[in-house]
């Protein structure tokens, strides 16, 4: 969700809540005060009745007519009631129909009779008040909403457009590119060109680090070779040696099995550091059939030994411009693969595609989920001499050839699919 | 046969010279540049094993020099670097070959004795070991004067041997000097076994001693008898 999609979330929800406050609020109010000026009116229309009949012997109905308003009663004991403001609805001649009244009852005397009045005032009109009120704070809620609307799109396109570029800038942004930098436009917002200065400023150390890093880990694994190479030869050297005991050439036999994997290991290191420092950039077009060929005449005898066999359909070519050394990397890494983490008996079906190839497996199921198989150093079980560089290097040329890989595990088969990356 | 093994690494130049020494080969050493300029501008070699990397210097510098020479000397280049442009570098300037570190001594050992035989002993490319003769040219091998048929695996295994007789020779080491890109695939060397099962039974077919010795853990050894 946006960030202004929540703002708003919010700004909304609470507005709504003052609104309907403030519509119960004035509804209530407005009754009130209403109420209280025709109790006011209806008062003081008391005392005038009042007033105008003190001096006359008796009330003829026939001469309230005029007044409309007015219902008067005898009483024939002096029963005197207290003046009593009430609400009712009553039928309206004019109306057509049953409307709220406000009404007064008092007693009133003649010099002759006593009476009981009862004065009435349509509260129509305050009723169509309060809600010509009630509908034009509505309409002052809903102009709100459109105008804030409004307002969140202009802001959305003037005052985050800098936000969103920058946000762009760090999307495209490619930490292998040496040359690359985050570019983005000043903006006359104070706080944006802050962030955008600790970003850039962040970036580069980030940059400086990672290609310490890289070079560090590049001649460490040089380094590395030298020690190895030492260790080696003493070794078998050792191994030469005239009254060696058995037990001891074995030790000094499986101390050099161990230096063997760990130079492996050190080479595998020193290539993906390699690919990754782009080292091997020079392209041309290479076609994959003849790449396969090419390994499973080097792979013959290992094939052979477990008693794979190969399928292969290359009705189609996969043809693709990349650095030769690569995809000899590849192919061998993806074969090897294949026959390493197979089973005896097993076999390995290669299908060549116009756009791209798939090499599957027989084999037990994967011991990790499908996406981790590729981060380094992770193994199954049975192939415990087998470290998983193989696939991190298979990962980093396929990511910086622009092609793409996918791994699946389906019909007891492993299948690993190489397609040209789409831009 | 004279042999300049030019590494700054003493530890590592010990051993290659007492390997190589044991195969009744004379070697001197240099352990920086100007030693090593030195020697190849004083004596000549037949040999030169060149590390790239020297204090003062570059081996390449070194190679150069000797090519400036018109030196007839073999040269193998041993370096940690195994980049590409560093084997084509040195590969172009004139070495016959580039052993990326780390390497096996019987490794080393095989490839010098393949230069020597190429370069030094001209066209008569030929080893004889007892009633076993191998023609390197033509890659055929007789035993008492009669050929004897082997596969391209096979007949670089029995070179290999010969070349490093007396010699223990790990597993690892005759896996990584056959199948360089096939060592990490097997669980086992389950293969190598019925390569060498292979060889020792055409070799004792055509009549020969039972050279091919099994050390138990560790791997083979061909040794005279």
């Amino acid at each position: 969700m946006k960030l202004l999609s929540i703002t708003n979330r919010y700004f909304f929800l609470s507005l709504l809540l003052l609104f309907s406050l403030a519509g119960v609020v004035l509804f209530y109010a407005i009754r009130f005060y209403m109420n209280e000026e025709m109790d006011e009116q209806l008062n003081a229309e008391r005392s005038q009745f009042e007033k105008n009949i003190q001096s006359i012997d008796s009330l003829d109905a026939s001469s309230l007519v005029f007044l409309g308003n007015i219902d008067v009663e005898e009483v024939s004991s002096e029963k005197n009631i207290e003046p009593e403001v009430f609400d009712s609805m009553m039928y309206s001649e004019l109306e057509k129909e049953m409307i709220p009244f406000r009404l007064i009852r008092f007693s009133a005397r003649t010099k002759k009779a006593d009476y009981t009045v009862l004065i009435k005032e349509s509260k129509l009109e305050t009723v169509d008040i309060v809600n010509s009120i009630f509908c034009s704070l509505m309409l002052v809620f809903g102009l709100f909403c459109v105008v804030l609307y409004l307002s969140n799109c202009y802001l959305n396109k003037r005052v985050w457009s800098p936000v969103l570029k920058t946000i762009q800038a760090i999307k495209k942004f490619n930490i292998n590119d040496r040359e690359a930098s985050l570019k983005i436009e000043s903006a006359h917002i104070e706080e944006l060109n802050e962030l955008n200065a600790a970003l850039q400023k962040m970036i580069e150390r980030i940059k400086s680090d990672f290609f310490q890093m890289k070079e560090f880990s590049e001649n460490a694994a040089h380094e590395l070779q030298t020690p190895l190479s030492i260790i080696r030869s003493k070794l078998e050297t050792l191994l030469q040696s005239e009254n060696l005991k058995d037990e001891d050439a074995r030790l000094i036999s499986q101390a050099l099995e161990g230096s063997g994997r760990l130079s492996r290991l050190n080479q595998s290191l020193l290539l993906l550091t390699k690919i990754e420092n782009r080292q091997y950039e020079q392209k041309q077009m290479v076609r994959f059939s003849a790449v396969f060929e090419k390994y499973l005449e080097i792979y013959t005898d290992v094939i052979a030994e477990k008693r794979i066999a190969i399928q292969m359909e290359d009705k189609d070519d996969f043809v693709f411009e990349i650095n030769l050394t690569l995809a000899d990397m590849l192919i061998s890494n993806l074969l090897g693969n294949s026959i390493k983490h197979n089973n005896r008996n097993g076999n390995v079906r290669i299908t060549l595609f116009k756009d791209g190839f798939e090499i599957s497996n027989s084999g037990d199921a994967p011991l990790y989920p499908t996406e981790q198989l590729s981060n380094r150093f992770k193994k199954g079980n049975n192939a415990s001499e087998h470290l998983g560089l193989g696939l991190a290097l298979v990962k980093e040329i396929v990511e910086t050839s622009g092609l793409q890989i996918s791994y699946t595990f389906e019909d007891e088969r492993h299948v690993m699919a190489v397609k040209k990356r789409r831009i | 046969m004279k042999i300049l093994v030019i590494e700054d690494e003493i530890a590592l130049l010990q051993d290659i010279k007492k390997y190589l020494e044991e195969e009744s080969l004379v070697v001197e050493t240099a352990s920086d540049f100007n030693q090593a300029l030195f020697k190849v501008s004083d004596y000549d070699y037949d040999c030169i094993v060149v590390d790239i990397n020297l204090p003062n210097g570059s081996g390449f510098d070194i190679i150069r020099e000797l090519k400036a020479q018109k030196s007839k000397a073999g040269i193998i280049v041993i370096s940690a670097r195994d980049s590409l442009d560093d084997k084509l570098i040195g590969l172009n300037i004139g070495a016959d070959d580039y052993l990326v570190k780390p390497f096996h001594l019987s490794e080393l050992n095989a490839r010098i004795n393949s230069i020597i035989r190429r370069r030094i002993m001209g066209g008569n490319n030929t080893t004889k070991f007892n009633e076993i003769s191998i023609d390197h040219t033509a890659r055929m091998v007789n035993i008492n004067d009669r050929p004897v048929t082997l596969t391209n695996k096979e007949f670089d295994m029995l070179v290999y041997f010969i070349s490093n007789k007396n010699r223990v020779l790990s597993q690892m080491a005759i896996v990584e000097h056959l199948w360089p890109d096939e060592i990490e695939l097997s669980d086992s060397y389950a293969f190598l076994y019925t390569h060498i099962r292979n060889l020792r039974k055409k070799i004792q077919d055509a009549g020969s001693f039972h050279y091919l010795k099994s050390v138990y853990g560790i791997g083979y050894k061909w040794e005279d008898r």
